[in-house]
């Protein structure tokens, strides 16, 4: 890809990006840090678009760069500073904690370790099929499902079958 | 439970997030910005030290022919807007009028009015005509204190320029302020004034008196379910309320952190933050500094503070807030 032809690389990728965003919420917990973080992320897959391999699945490839992307940034995440303009809308998030189980459930969602809950988020908050998610983790099919099955017996959601929908 | 309801839950629990329209465009404005700055290299560290010696052994020629402060007109009173902005309201009667100002360009930059206390410092500019935010770093005795952590832009040229800490007073209670202004803002002045002060377009010290705190009553060791704070500050200033607590088993990975302290007022009324801080608290380290800062009632009240856990428990305590002090 032309490296000018920026737009074109927005239209490619567009479809995409709210997936993105949803991964990047749920890892970040931030809808300041998620927007940066796809920003990035996608500045970043603009820049090797030419490594990106041709007739290989363009949403796997993206979503992989946005979830090191989170990361990176969470590590980074030392130090977290809120101004009075951001307290407001902060306190305003009740939304899904206004119903205890849904917070329960989310607590110990936050609580899973970093695969476990990716793999969680991918599958089902993003919607992708196990092939997408293992392609985005670069892991086996038979690996994303079985990490998936950990992952709902720690929530207490234990699974009758993993299937693919 | 097949999949279908795993989903449900899950999303329901997660809550369905609002995806920001102008995600896309603000994505085509980052690609055609430059890559942001990595780690420094080596060459770039030594670069870097290169030019901080060759500052070092600039710097005394260049403070010597520092812009001189002057006397300005009669000190200019605060609108009450920007006492309000700068949640400096209860403090107002504390604010000096240092009389400084100069001339940088055709504008007329005024020092306003200056304040500081145990937790808080802030300085009021005037620049008139109004202009775009300026650079400003600030020194005491002890070294460097900040860029502008918070530099703001108020209408009819007023800007504020606040840092949440005390300049170094030593035992007299009274700081020795250096401040370097750059305009318009210059990031290679300010670089400069980081290292030494003098660098700025206009280059002034001054005294100010850093008002004390007082120590407000609350429990020092709080367990709340998986969560316990260790209340290492709980402070009133003439300024500001201020806590800091440590809280192990806790984690900072959303904003969730700001509602673990909430101070209300007799009628239930949420007391609203002006900043907050935490740190360290991550996945892998659930070990938790946080710091909130509220501005102190312009009246005499009792507040209540209410410090609950992430996971479950709440504790209150209440606490009588005497009327702002005047002198």
């Amino acid at each position: 890809m032309p490296t000018g032809d920026a737009a074109a690389f927005v239209a490619l990728i567009e479809p995409v990006l709210p997936a993105a965003y949803r991964l990047a919420l749920v890892m970040l917990r931030s809808h300041d840090a998620a927007e940066d973080a796809v920003q990035e992320a996608m500045f970043k897959a603009w820049r090797s678009f030419g490594r990106f391999r041709a007739g290989g699945e363009m949403k796997p490839w993206l979503l992989a760069i946005v979830a090191n992307e989170c990361r990176r940034q969470r590590r980074n995440r030392w130090w977290s500073v809120i101004r009075s303009e951001r307290m407001s809308e902060t306190a305003g998030q009740a939304g899904p904690d206004a119903d205890p189980h849904s917070a329960d459930l989310r607590r110990a969602l936050y609580r899973l370790p970093d695969d476990q809950r990716v793999v969680l988020v991918l599958r089902y908050y993003v919607d992708l099929s196990f092939d997408e998610v293992a392609a985005t983790l670069k892991i086996s099919t038979t690996a994303a499902k079985s990490r998936t099955y950990r992952a709902l017996e720690r929530l207490r959601l234990s699974p009758e079958v993993l299937g693919d929908e | 439970m097949n999949e279908s309801e795993v989903r449900t839950r899950l999303r329901k629990a997660m809550g369905e997030s609002e995806y920001p329209p102008a995600l896309a465009s603000h994505v085509l404005t980052r690609l055609n910005q430059p890559p942001a700055p990595g780690y420094p290299s080596l060459v770039a560290v030594i670069a870097g030290m290169l030019a901080a010696l060759i500052v070092v052994s600039l710097v005394y020629v260049r403070v010597h022919t520092a812009h001189q402060a002057r006397p300005a007109a009669p000190a200019v009173q605060i609108p009450q807007s920007i006492l309000d902005a700068t949640h400096m309201t209860a403090a107002a009667a504390l604010i000096t009028s240092p009389n400084l100002s100069t001339t940088i360009r055709q504008e007329k930059i005024s020092l306003v009015g200056a304040y500081a206390d145990a937790q808080n410092t802030v300085l009021i500019f005037r620049v008139v005509p109004a202009t775009n935010a300026l650079g400003i770093s600030l020194w005491d005795d002890t070294g460097f204190i900040a860029p502008a952590e918070a530099l703001r832009v108020w209408p009819d040229g007023y800007q504020s320029f606040e840092v949440w800490r005390a300049p170094d007073s030593g035992k007299r209670s009274v700081a020795h302020i250096t401040v370097a202004i750059s305009n318009p803002f210059n990031p290679e002045i300010l670089h400069a004034s980081s290292i030494r002060p003098g660098y700025g377009d206009w280059n002034f010290s001054f005294d100010l008196e850093v008002r004390p705190a007082t120590t407000l009553p609350v429990q020092s060791v709080i367990s709340l379910g998986a969560e316990r704070f260790t209340v290492e500050f709980f402070q009133l200033t003439p300024s500001v309320i201020y806590l800091r607590a440590v809280v192990e088993g806790a984690s900072i990975t959303s904003h969730d952190w700001v509602n673990w302290a909430v101070l209300t007022d007799p009628s239930g009324a949420i007391v609203s933050l002006f900043i907050a801080g935490a740190g360290g608290g991550t996945t892998y380290r659930p070990l938790v500094t946080a710091t909130w800062w509220w501005p102190r009632p312009d009246h005499a009240t009792t507040l209540t503070l209410r410090i609950t856990g992430q996971s479950s428990g709440t504790y209150t305590t209440t606490v009588s807030i005497p009327p702002p002090e005047t002198s």
